[in-house]
């Protein structure tokens, strides 16, 4: 099957930017991110490819303060990728590289044509 | 199934000497099956001639439109069954945030634009808001899916008598692509042209011409080849044939993309008044 064409849209226009930008399908996988996100992620989108939830969860750990991995379905960002509209976070983020960001997160929920909720757009900034 | 092309060109019709061989009017196909049943897909001026074919036992016609640019609907206030009392015409098409397809026909049929109001025209009118969709029709099994072209815009997969056509007649599903067409879900239209039988596919644009349009919502025939390499199409068929584009012209453009191609994929120019047994 294709991709809603709001979220292959979506995809094109990230690749070309150099504001870091994570894109999530409906099922709230990681479909993309853009190489300007690679950065905070620590690897590239081709090395590790789209991820299901429990995936990108297991690879690129969100801890709390203490550094204890918070579980899936519990953190911020979780709860944004159900949310109707935009959230803003900051986030303690372990990328691929092992390296512990602080990052600042900008979610907002992308809807199609027929109003239907095809996925969402997160854009990042290290702010520590 | 049958296809039998009413109207192959792009953009506005071009009647004259120079386009006889492929025509001049703009979009619009016939789509028939064993059973007996048609479809209509796009109503540009090619529709005029479409609508001449039903006999007057026709009880019901649907007509599939892609977008309602106005070379795809320009010719419906002359298509024939919408005066015949007693028939349904079922239009399907694209959606939009604000306005029901039938407001956003009724639009361009009302003065000034047009003397005729849609609301009164004796046939009986039903209109189908549609996005990412299967459905059928008789026979036929429909699927509709968002593409790349400004604008609200569906490809159509039609499969009937185990046989299936993809309709794209306007169509740039390379903007935006870094590294060429991609070659998986990530392609706008993939699943609408996957393994079709018949791919007619947008090839308005020269490469040199496409430089000059990127985001006008077209394709080369160098990339409509590459497209159906990629949906492993089995025939394409060129289509929305730039109207300044000559017969000569279209030849050799179609020659020069067709001789890219090193497998087995027909690839040929769509012409008004063809047939093809699907």
């Amino acid at each position: 099957m294709s991709r809603p064409l709001e979220l292959v849209m979506a995809r094109q226009w990230v690749a070309l930017l150099t504001t870091p930008v994570l894109l999530f399908d409906a099922t709230g996988s990681l479909a993309f991110f853009n190489e300007a996100a690679s950065v905070i992620m620590g690897r590239s989108f081709n090395e590790c490819g789209p991820l299901k939830p429990a995936e990108w969860h297991a690879m690129f750990r969100i801890e709390d303060r203490t550094g204890a991995l918070v579980p899936a379905g519990d953190s911020m960002l979780d709860q944004a990728l159900s949310a109707d509209g935009a959230r803003q976070m900051t986030l303690l983020l372990r990328g691929l590289d092992g390296q512990r960001r602080s990052v600042g997160l900008t979610t907002f929920p992308i809807r199609g044509l027929d109003r239907s909720k095809v996925g969402v757009m997160a854009q990042l900034e290290q702010v520590g | 199934m049958k296809v039998t092309f009413f109207g192959t060109r792009g953009s506005l019709p071009s009647p004259g000497p120079s386009t006889t061989r492929y025509g001049g009017n703009t979009s619009c196909l016939g789509v028939g099956n064993e059973a007996g049943q048609r479809l209509v897909l796009d109503a540009g001026s090619g529709i005029r001639v479409a609508g001449q074919t039903f006999g007057p036992e026709l009880k019901r016609v649907d007509v599939l439109l892609t977008h309602l640019h106005m070379d795809h609907i320009q010719g419906l206030g002359f298509f024939a069954p919408l005066y015949t009392p007693g028939v349904e015409v079922h239009f399907w098409g694209p959606p939009s945030t604000t306005h029901s397809l039938r407001k956003r026909l009724a639009r361009y049929l009302s003065p000034p634009l047009f003397p005729v109001r849609f609301r009164e025209v004796p046939s009986k009118v039903i209109c189908h808001d549609l996005s990412t969709d299967s459905f059928e029709i008789g026979d036929f099994r429909v699927r509709a899916h968002l593409i790349t072209h400004p604008g609200p815009t569906l490809g159509y997969r039609i499969e009937s008598d185990g046989r299936s056509m993809a309709y794209l007649p306007d169509h740039e599903p390379q903007l935006g692509c870094q590294g060429g067409l991609p070659r998986d879900e990530w392609l706008s239209g993939f699943s609408i042209a996957e393994g079709a039988d018949l791919l007619i596919h947008d090839a308005q644009y020269t490469p040199d011409e496409y430089v000059q349009r990127v985001g006008w919502g077209h394709c080369t025939p160098e990339l409509a080849v590459r497209y159906a390499e990629i949906v492993e199409a089995r025939r394409l068929l060129f289509f929305h044939h730039d109207p300044g584009r000559t017969d000569d012209q279209l030849e050799q453009v179609c020659a020069e993309a067709s001789a890219l191609h090193r497998g087995e994929i027909g690839i040929a120019a769509a012409a008004e008044a063809d047939t093809y047994e699907v």
